[in-house]
């Protein structure tokens, strides 16, 4: 029954990753082709109604792009790492790679969410400090998955370590 | 330099889990106090109870009371990493413990949400598959955090072999 619990976890998490990545992948592929067709095709059967707001829609695409290459990255990684889970590979250095590359694409994703939403979404003016700290709050949540997944990494460094401490003595 | 940034990293969410916990406990009192103020009301004989309190009350006591057995776990697991104790047994059971308190409070959160409606007869197959699917987000964590343990657990019988080899 134990066994069974974590050999079905072990293979949900393989089936999970798949999943998520063409899921993600799929989605990503349609946004941006959506946002392509809003700012390169439709401005030219309909004039775009001010400046400032066609500036903002080229800003808002070219960082959108940024933030959903990261998301691609991440999730490519963490398939990666989730299917060496899944074949019982738990400490390698491609892992502790895949890990550290993960951790550091959400600590890139938070700033990129920060620097979206406060250069996009307000007027500085109209931002109270109330406002301001739970919007920052929120954005961190990705910092404290990425600093999470760089600690797992620092785990799995001590495994290898002690892999091939293992393998050296007979 | 890099083992300043490693201190960091298990400091910063040792202070983390420290203040999610409290947070948790004071989310609890919360919940448990809106309880007892509609027991208190139904007692003195109002009426009409504000019903939104018991759901209010329900849920933070329900969510606190998961919250904090999971970052006590989370607060004890960093502890053993702060101290370099990566694969002992305490730290295989704290992993564990926190992919089954994630993977109940899915399963508490499907049967509170099933019990607001009136009737189970009125529960159509769309609003279950809705609600399963809504819900179940924590069971999917619980799931990876259990098999994210299996690592742990690996690592713990390679560091038993190792110290049993002279």
């Amino acid at each position: 029954m134990k066994k069974g619990t974590y050999n079905l976890s072990l293979s949900f998490v393989g089936v999970l990753a798949d999943i998520t990545w063409y899921l993600y992948a799929g989605w990503c592929v349609i946004c941006l082709l959506i946002m392509l067709f809003s700012i390169v095709i439709l401005p030219k059967f309909t004039p775009p109604p001010s400046v400032p707001l066609h500036i903002l829609n080229k800003a808002k695409f070219f960082l959108s792009i940024i933030n959903y290459s990261v998301g691609i990255f991440i999730l490519y990684n963490l398939r990666l790492f989730f299917k060496n889970i899944s074949r019982q590979v738990y400490f390698s250095n491609d892992n502790f790679k895949r890990v550290k590359m993960v951790g550091f694409g959400f600590l890139i994703i938070s700033l990129f969410e920060t620097v979206i939403f406060f250069s996009l979404s307000h007027n500085w003016g109209s931002l109270e400090y109330g406002n301001f700290s739970i919007q920052f709050i929120f954005r961190l949540k990705f910092a404290i998955l990425g600093v999470l997944v760089l600690a797992l990494s620092r785990v799995i460094s001590s495994g290898m370590a002690l892999r091939e401490e293992n393998s050296l003595t007979i | 330099m890099k083992k300043i940034f490693d201190q960091f990293t298990i400091s910063f969410l040792g202070i983390v889990a420290d203040v999610m916990f409290y947070l948790f406990s004071g989310w609890l009192l919360i919940g448990v106090v809106m309880i007892l103020y509609l027991f208190f009301l139904n007692f003195t004989g109002v009426s009409n109870p504000p019903i939104r309190f018991l759901n209010t009350g329900v849920m933070s006591f329900l969510y606190a009371s998961f919250g904090i057995f999971i970052f006590y776990q989370l607060k004890l697991f960093m502890k053993n990493m702060s101290r370099k104790n990566y694969f002992s047994r305490d730290t295989v059971l704290r992993v564990r413990l926190v992919g089954f308190g994630l993977i109940a409070l899915s399963i508490a959160e499907i049967v509170v949400n099933i019990s607001y409606f009136p009737k189970l007869s009125s529960l159509a197959f769309g609003d279950l598959m809705r609600l399963l699917l809504f819900n179940l987000k924590f069971a999917i964590v619980g799931l990876i955090v259990l098999g994210i343990s299996n690592a742990f657990c690996y690592g713990k019988s390679l560091q038993e072999e190792n110290s049993l080899t002279i």
